[in-house]
């Protein structure tokens, strides 16, 4: 039994991923790393307004 | 007294008929063993890997798993109870959370930009090793390399039932030991020396202890609700990081950074040696892996540095950044920090780098699991 994810040994096609398919997962995986990263960045903005030390 | 020189017997005749495959595995083990003392390269994986792979490979003893995935001894039984479920790399990052302080990060949040960009090794890499022929999972375990974080790399590999763990293994770890190598060729290739000359005063501002607190949950909600593969990561690693922060489980804390940490890291090494059977791990393809994992950090390395570059084409030039603190975005924690730290000394003895570059460091950190998480979410979108 995988912790993670048993359900994907099955739905990943069994082949090298074609020149185009890498490209475009390359575009979509490191955007989505930037949207997931700045979205992080932004609540930890909102965490240290609405909690700033207290002087 | 014929039996006790069987198996030497057996041994030296095959070696004789060409097969001097064990005999290599010996060499790569002593190799890593060596690296590991001499050369304090990971002295805690590659030590026990090292020692594995001779111990897997002696002739008459089978103790890993065998072509089906079975265990046959020990170190199988070992793989299956704590590497085929993915227990241990998870365990261990309850201890890296303890161990990581995200003050430098929370004092100054834009560092994380940084983090993100260093990941272009993990899916410049899966591009490259797409078109070297290896298929869409083995791509995405190799890929994870430049995660430059071991337990992301074994977690990836073995949730895509990657055939290379052991390969994949070892060269995340020997290439996370070599960052100092790596590293610095690479940063000046792209810098000019004036832009490494570029000082960035430190104004730390103070980050509360609710926000301390807080951060870990607050991580761990965002994770799970835009890459819910990659929770159970990101999870564990912000749990340990609570246990750290709450203030009220010192002494939970400090087993996780400790004895959790020491414990799962003796058994992880050598548990991933029993997928370095001569026949699994003497191939073409491995050598294929160390020079794609090559190309990870090398190319995660120059993400941070160039989006550094495009930043500080917007800034005012009293605000300009170092663009070497981009290249600290992979997540070789604290290695990365402090190479690129003291490459700011030599260009500039007055040039302190360090603050900001943990504080990129750690954001790398969160970041390549992240990355870990969506490839896993994004090889299977591939039809």
């Amino acid at each position: 039994m995988h912790i993670l994810l048993d359900q994907a040994q099955q739905i990943i096609a069994d082949r090298p991923a074609t020149w185009k398919e890498a490209l475009s997962l390359m575009a979509t995986g490191w955007g989505s790393i930037f949207i997931v990263i700045i979205i992080l960045m932004l609540m930890i903005y909102l965490l240290n307004r609405a909690f700033r030390k207290k002087k | 007294m014929e039996a006790l020189f069987e198996n030497l017997l057996d041994f030296a005749a095959g070696f004789l008929a060409g097969d001097w495959k064990m005999l290599v595995m010996w060499l790569i083990g002593g190799l890593l063993i060596y690296l590991a003392i001499k050369k304090d390269m990971e002295p805690s994986l590659l030590l026990p890997i090292g020692f594995g792979a001779i111990l897997m490979n002696l002739p008459g003893v089978s103790l890993g798993v065998d072509a089906a995935g079975h265990a046959e001894g020990i170190l199988g039984l070992l793989y299956h109870s704590g590497i085929a479920n993915e227990l241990f790399p998870l365990a261990l990052f309850i201890g890296i959370g303890a161990m990581i302080d995200f003050g430098p990060l929370l004092s100054n949040p834009k560092l994380m930009i940084f983090g993100a960009a260093a990941q272009f090794g993990i899916f410049f890499t899966f591009f490259m090793a797409s078109l070297l022929g290896f298929d869409i999972r083995d791509a995405a375990s190799i890929a994870i390399i430049g995660a430059a974080d071991g337990p992301t790399s074994i977690v990836v590999a073995n949730a895509l039932n990657s055939g290379y763990i052991g390969a994949i293994t070892v060269a995340a770890y020997s290439y996370m030991a070599l960052v100092p190598i790596v590293q610095p060729p690479i940063v000046k290739l792209l810098t000019t020396k004036n832009e490494r000359r570029i000082r960035m005063p430190y104004e730390p501002k103070e980050v509360s202890k609710t926000v301390r607190i807080l951060f870990p949950v607050v991580i761990t909600i965002i994770t799970g609700l835009f890459a819910p593969d990659a929770v159970v990561l990101i999870g564990f690693l912000m749990f340990g990081n609570l246990i750290r922060e709450c203030g009220v489980l010192n002494a939970l804390s400090e087993t996780a950074q400790k004895v959790l940490a020491n414990l799962i890291t003796l058994f992880l090494g050598i548990s991933i040696a029993a997928n370095m059977a001569a026949e699994q791990f003497l191939k073409v393809e491995t050598l294929l892996i160390m020079g794609l994992g090559l190309v990870a950090f090398i190319f995660d390395t120059a993400g941070g540095v160039l989006v550094a570059k495009i930043i500080n084409l917007f800034l005012p030039k009293e605000k300009k950044l170092n663009p070497m603190i981009g290249a600290a975005g992979i997540s070789a924690f604290p290695m990365s920090s402090r190479v690129i730290h003291k490459m700011g000394l030599k260009e500039d003895p007055q040039n302190f780098l360090l603050m900001h570059t943990v504080g990129v460091n750690v954001s790398g950190q969160i970041a390549s699991v992240i990355a870990g998480g969506l490839i896993m979410r994004l090889v299977y979108t591939i039809g």
